[in-house]
């Protein structure tokens, strides 16, 4: 299958701080692409980036086949952006936003914005600046999805939702739209509602993508070891993969990625009492990773 | 989506919409109830205030709610190039001040009085193209609200916006007109020097867009340097382009285009100033024009020309910007020094002449000088006023009484005697000029006001005696202006007309100074000295009248004007009965004057070419210079 997004070596600083360094990434068509990391790692600036709302320093971005050049805006007519803070103009009902932003979609789906009205609950002739953040969020989405996007990118959306939406925003919405074939870019600190849903994960840190893998594969490969000894742990445990270690009196914790037959020979070298391997959440895969 | 644009702009301007149609109904209202002073004071404050405020306003405004709700996220991540963002929000906001302005001339339209007052109000913007002229309240409003909604995108306060844009609008204006100035101080003849303002209000436009387009809004700073940059660059070439706009091309050749700035009709010839040329005569009997004074090719703007002498003022040169008053006779032989300020050893070294005259029977000269003088730390101009005989003896001199930024001129020397008459008004930026006029006699050194407020002078002011002198005066108190001639013999005054304002088109003495005739608005007057007599010429109802001018006879009186949709010259008898007309085959640009010798007319446009001689027996045109 083919890629619906590329980015190749990106860069992009503000003042002295290095935000991407050398940045590559690239999401399949028809998949969901989760992009972990801590805050203020560069992830909303990568999707502003995509989005054409600020320059990269250097790298090229590719939607489909084409290269995505600074202003140059036809691509975003396929592309649904739901950004972490509402952006919208308060002065705006929400009829007046839904007539707006229907101008700029050719494909724009009347009957999809009004559905996903009811559905959050929305009314058409309230105020933008009279909602609160859970709901200016819906309204993200639901401008976002009326435009029946190929790609729809998610910058942190559920961090302000209630409970009960975001269960409907993540196993009802989210399926419904990739029953459509919609390919997702999803950001998100909230790693764990990320499980279940993600193709491909991507971990942003320090400027640079530390692990993109396949989802399945990572889940596979990324293991946590107890290890039990009779005396104390001996020094210099140093496997391949090694991610963390935790010692405590005579037993060891260790991540460990990617996980082999070698890395298990490996550690039953060291003659432990005990060794129990289990495999990680995505956010144990993440808090391994990135500490 | 430019309609939702265009929607979306208006929804967010509409207090400032509604205001503005308001205010527009207050005058109508004020108009209709026949509250005059009321509506001039509300006209006034719309034009002055209201238009150019609102206009900053819905500038300054232009991104606001970007600002306001961080929706510069959401406009950009649509797909919408931002240079087309820029483009639909300008148009729909300047949609909302041309929607404002339509109402606003429908308004004058359709209620003459209020139209008068508005007329009497306005003032037309430094022609930039040739003949396209415009209201001053509607090209100043325009380059506002361009230049604050170009600086909108980079600041979220409005006053601030407003702010800036008033300080670099106004700065940049001021350092044009500087170096306006200067060209002109060069020897540059310019012309359009308004075109300027298009180009630096693009410069603001072009900066905006390409900002927008192209830098990272996330980052203020550099957002802020990248704009600079640009419109740094932007202004240097407006700089450049205006330059050689104006100079059209002087700057590369040294044959430019040709100014006639002063002339004046004697014995058969019309005597004319062109700032390249010098001094030129023109009489019908001659083939050619004849050049005066072949010493200098920068002349000074006008000259005295009684009694068979001209006086005038010769530049040195282009570098060397001290003026020297010469003497010649009319045939341009004789020409000779009179005071040289560039000379060291001169009584006149460093002042510089900025008025001058010549007596009634052209044996003496008056002029006046201005130097500077410290006066503690500050240097202050000196005035003062020389007279002396043309073979340099009897030389006499007073310092005048000239406040500061006040300028000092000769206006009249009169046939009876000695007395000059002075004319003191303030400076070359107040548009109003309030001036005073002085009679000093330099042999008893005494200066005594003849009048005060008076609003400059037209320059059909003196009778050809230079014994009449005509003003308009403003009573500020009654409101009222007044149009007065005074006989400088027995300083009698005699007023002929006055209204709130009065609006005085052109005038012109006839050869024997015994008849003055003018045009008020759309009316012909003609007023008798002797018989003190002022009289309405009944001619067809011309909806304007270009120029006019007495045979030398003072028999006729020839009119150029609009008839059935052309400009026709006009020849009127003594009675001003209409004797006949002759059509202009040809096209004019600019102003037409017209100036009549023996036989025939001249008519002068203000552009190269555009001087030709009908005469008026044949009908045979000629082209002059």
């Amino acid at each position: 299958m083919s890629d619906i997004l590329r980015a190749k070596n990106l860069y992009k600083s503000f003042g002295r701080k290095h935000v991407l360094n050398d940045f590559s990434m690239s999401l399949e068509e028809g998949k969901v692409y989760g992009l972990l990391g801590k805050n203020g790692e560069g992830k909303t600036t990568l999707i502003r980036m995509i989005m054409g709302i600020i320059p990269c320093d250097k790298g090229k971005i590719h939607y489909k086949e084409s290269e995505i050049k600074f202003n140059h805006p036809l691509y975003k007519k396929e592309v649904g952006y739901i950004a972490e803070e509402s952006i919208f103009f308060g002065w705006m009902t929400i009829r007046d936003l839904m007539a707006f932003n229907s101008s700029f979609y050719s494909k724009w789906n009347e009957n999809r914005a009004k559905d996903l009205l009811d559905r959050f609950d929305l009314e058409g002739r309230l105020k933008i600046k009279t909602l609160s953040r859970g709901m200016k969020l819906k309204l993200g989405l639901i401008v976002a999805l009326a435009a029946e996007p190929e790609l729809l990118i998610l910058d942190d959306p559920t961090s302000g939702m209630d409970v009960p939406t975001r269960h409907d925003f993540l196993k009802g919405i989210i399926s419904e739209i990739l029953e459509q074939g919609t390919s997702i870019l999803f950001s998100s600190h909230m790693v764990h509602e990320l499980e279940g849903i993600i193709d491909h994960l991507g971990i942003l840190h320090d400027g640079k993508l530390i692990l993109e893998d396949n989802f399945e594969k990572v889940k596979n490969n990324a293991k946590k070891v107890h290890l039990v000894f009779d005396g104390s742990v001996p020094d210099g445990i140093d496997i391949e993969g090694m991610l963390t270690k935790q010692t405590d009196g005579n037993k060891c914790d260790l991540g460990i990625y990617p996980w082999s037959e070698d890395v298990k020979k490996g550690l039953e070298a060291l003659h432990p009492t005990k060794m129990d391997t289990e495999s990680m959440t995505l956010e144990e895969i993440f808090i391994h990773f990135v500490s | 989506m430019f309609a939702k644009i265009f929607i979306k702009e208006w929804k967010e301007n509409v207090l400032i919409f509604s205001l503005a149609n308001f205010m527009m109904a207050a005058l109508i209202i004020l108009n209709l109830t026949g509250q005059e002073e009321m509506t001039i004071y509300s006209s006034g404050m719309f034009l002055l205030l209201f238009l150019p405020l609102a206009a900053l306003l819905i500038g300054s405004g232009g991104f606001y709610t970007e600002h306001k709700d961080n929706a510069w996220i959401y406009l950009f991540s649509r797909p919408i190039k931002k240079e087309s963002l820029w483009i639909f929000k300008y148009v729909s906001q300047l949609s909302i001040l041309i929607v404002i302005f339509v109402i606003f001339y429908f308004v004058r339209r359709f209620l003459p009085g209020l139209d008068k007052i508005f007329q009497d109000l306005d003032l037309n913007y430094p022609a930039a193209f040739g003949k396209f002229t415009l209201s001053l309240y509607i090209v100043m409003p325009l380059i506002a609200f361009t230049i604050s909604f170009s600086l909108s995108m980079l600041h979220d306060k409005q006053f601030i916006v407003i702010f800036v844009s008033i300080l670099i609008g106004t700065a940049l204006i001021f350092a044009w007109q500087y170096y306006v100035y200067f060209l002109w101080a060069q020897g540059f003849y310019l012309k359009n020097e308004g075109i300027f303002s298009l180009f630096f209000t693009l410069s603001f436009v072009f900066a905006s867009i390409l900002t927008l387009a192209r830098s990272d809004f996330s980052q203020v700073g550099k957002k802020i340097f990248r704009f600079s940059k640009y419109l740094l660059i932007f202004l240097i070439i407006s700089f450049f382009i205006s330059t050689v706009w104006v100079t059209r091309g002087q700057i590369f050749s040294s044959n430019g285009s040709f100014s006639i700035w002063y002339d004046q009709v004697y014995q058969g010839s019309l005597y004319f100033q062109d700032f390249r040329q010098g001094i030129l005569r023109y009489n019908p009997d001659r083939e050619k024009i004849e050049k005066l004074n072949k010493e200098s090719r920068f002349s000074f703007e006008s000259f005295s020309l009684r009694a068979g002498k001209i006086l005038f003022l010769q530049i040195k040169s282009r570098r060397q910007w001290t003026h020297d008053l010469w003497i010649m006779n009319t045939d341009g032989t004789g020409a000779r020094p009179l005071v040289e300020s560039s000379e060291k050893d001169s009584l006149f070294y460093k002042k510089r002449t900025i008025s001058f005259i010549l007596s009634p029977d052209a044996n003496r000269v008056a002029f006046i000088t201005t130097h500077d003088e410290k006066v503690g730390e500050r240097s202050v101009p000196i005035h003062t006023l020389w007279r002396m005989n043309t073979d340099g003896t009897g030389l006499k001199s007073r310092i005048l009484d000239v406040p500061e930024s006040h300028e000092a001129s000769l206006i009249s020397w009169p046939s009876y005697g000695d007395d000059l008459v002075v004319l003191i008004t303030t400076g070359p930026f107040v548009r109003q000029k309030s001036s005073q006029i002085r009679l000093v006699d330099l042999d008893e050194d005494t200066s005594q006001v003849l009048a005060e407020d008076v609003l400059v002078p037209p320059v059909w002011r003196l009778s050809p005696s230079q014994d009449y002198l005509t003003y308009k005066i403003r009573n500020i108190d009654q409101n009222k202006e007044s149009l007065i001639i005074l006989d400088l013999k027995n300083l009698e005054t005699t007023e002929l007309f006055s209204a709130n304002f009065l609006k005085l088109w052109k005038g012109k003495w006839s050869p024997d100074g015994r008849k003055l005739a003018f045009s008020r608005e759309r009316e012909l007057w003609v007023y008798d000295i002797m018989e003190k007599k002022l009289e309405k010429i009944s001619i067809r109802n011309y909806e304007y009248e270009i120029g006019f001018d007495w045979t030398m006879d003072g028999q006729k009186f020839i009119l150029l004007a609009p008839v059935d949709g052309e400009n026709q010259l006009v020849i009127l008898d003594k009675k001003f009965q209409e004797e006949k007309t002759i059509k202009i085959p040809m096209q004019f640009k600019g102003a037409i004057t017209v100036r009549v010798l023996e036989n025939g007319a001249i008519l002068k446009g203000t552009v190269k070419g555009h001087f030709w001689y009908v005469d008026l027996e044949t009908e045979e045109w000629k082209k002059v210079y």
